[in-house]
């Protein structure tokens, strides 16, 4: 056996090792083996046959290698390892948890959601970037988005172009969890348990969710027909005997101000 | 937490370096003189102990480089190591007299 191959067999065996360690053990060795080479040189030996020599005093690589590699706790490998993995993990739900609380993303995201969700109105009579929130038990709605004008469609989506457009409001509604890492109950919206009241009391529930909810948060469009005068609409939520209501002014027609709302 | 004592070839090395820093190739040939060619062993089965004496804190290795350029790994006793080279030294030379005082026992 040659240096070449000591070095491949006990290279092989320091699995424990991180890789400087490994070139650590490697160099050690490497370093024993030339000395010794050196020293049985000078005893007549040619330079071949030193260095066979000294391989062979060395003793079985596999052997070395696999002793050296159990004086290494493979604890430190472990941690690496689950620690890699906890990294992973909580990056995702903090991922997550930035999608749902971080305020740049909340702006991008409404304004995404204002466009995904396609305006009824061919003429909106008045419309308004704005941030109202409601807790509902562990839940936080918020609006980002009111629109008014006169919809084509009735509430039940039939087309009426002939009929006199009913003044509708639309409003773009936003819920994550208080705690980051909690997701969003899927039936929030649904089943009745947010809705939207016009002055007159009449009450419209999930218009649209948005395709792009994911399980940190959930976004919504709400609508209600609107009377001539109606000033305000009020969003309400019944959910898990937690009750909640938030009036919410409407946008006025001569501009998109944003106005305070009043839980 | 039971104090885990060390071998023979552990009390050996601590005690050699007990003296100076040294590398292992060096160890194998201070090892062989001071025995007198006593305790001569295949030369690689020098660096498990080491570095299992390392891991466990009884030494501490560095680099340096020699006359010629190559670099050496020194192995330098810890305080640790010394409190251990102590203790087993201590073992070792109540256990060497008790076999002396037999054998001599047996002689007379």
């Amino acid at each position: 056996m040659d240096k070449r191959e000591f070095m491949q067999l006990l290279s092989e065996q320091l699995s424990r090792l991180t890789r400087f360690e490994r070139y650590d053990v490697c160099n050690e060795f490497s370093g024993h083996i030339d000395e010794r080479t050196e020293a049985l040189s000078a005893h007549d030996y040619s330079n071949e046959q030193a260095e066979q020599r000294a391989v062979l005093m060395m003793g079985d690589p596999v052997e070395i290698g696999q002793a050296i590699n159990r004086q290494y706790s493979t604890f430190w490998l472990v941690m690496i390892v689950v620690s890699a993995l906890l990294v992973l993990y909580l990056g995702l739900l903090l991922w997550g948890s930035v999608r749902s609380s971080n305020s740049v993303f909340d702006a991008a995201y409404a304004a995404s959601a204002t466009y995904d969700f396609v305006s009824f109105f061919d003429e909106p009579e008045a419309a308004a970037d704005t941030d109202y929130q409601m807790e509902v038990g562990d839940y936080i709605l918020r609006v980002y988005y009111v629109q008014v004008g006169h919809d084509v469609r009735d509430i039940y989506d039939t087309l009426r172009p002939d009929s006199d457009f009913a003044r509708q409001v639309y409003l773009h509604v936003y819920a994550y969890h208080k705690n980051p890492f909690k997701p969003v109950a899927q039936n929030l919206f649904s089943n009745g348990h947010t809705v939207l009241q016009n002055e007159a009391g009449e009450e419209c529930s999930l218009h649209a969710r948005a395709l792009a909810s994911v399980i940190y948060h959930d976004a919504a469009l709400l609508h209600v027909p609107l009377g001539d005068n109606d000033t305000y609409v009020t969003l309400r939520c019944d959910f898990l005997g937690e009750h909640a209501a938030l009036t919410i002014p409407l946008p006025r027609a001569e501009g998109t101000n944003e106005t305070e709302g009043a839980a | 937490m039971k104090k885990k004592s060390i071998d023979h070839a552990q009390l050996l090395v601590l005690s050699l370096l007990r003296g100076e820093d040294m590398y292992g190739y060096q160890i194998i040939l201070e090892l062989a003189r001071r025995s007198q060619n006593v305790f001569e062993m295949k030369e690689g089965t020098l660096y498990p102990v080491l570095h299992g004496m390392e891991q466990a804190g009884l030494l501490e290795a560095y680099e340096s480089a020699a006359p010629n350029g190559r670099a050496r790994r020194y192995y330098h006793i810890t305080r640790r190591g010394l409190t251990a080279l102590g203790e087993e030294q201590e073992s070792w030379q109540r256990y060497s007299a008790g076999v002396n005082a037999v054998l001599r026992a047996s002689e007379g």
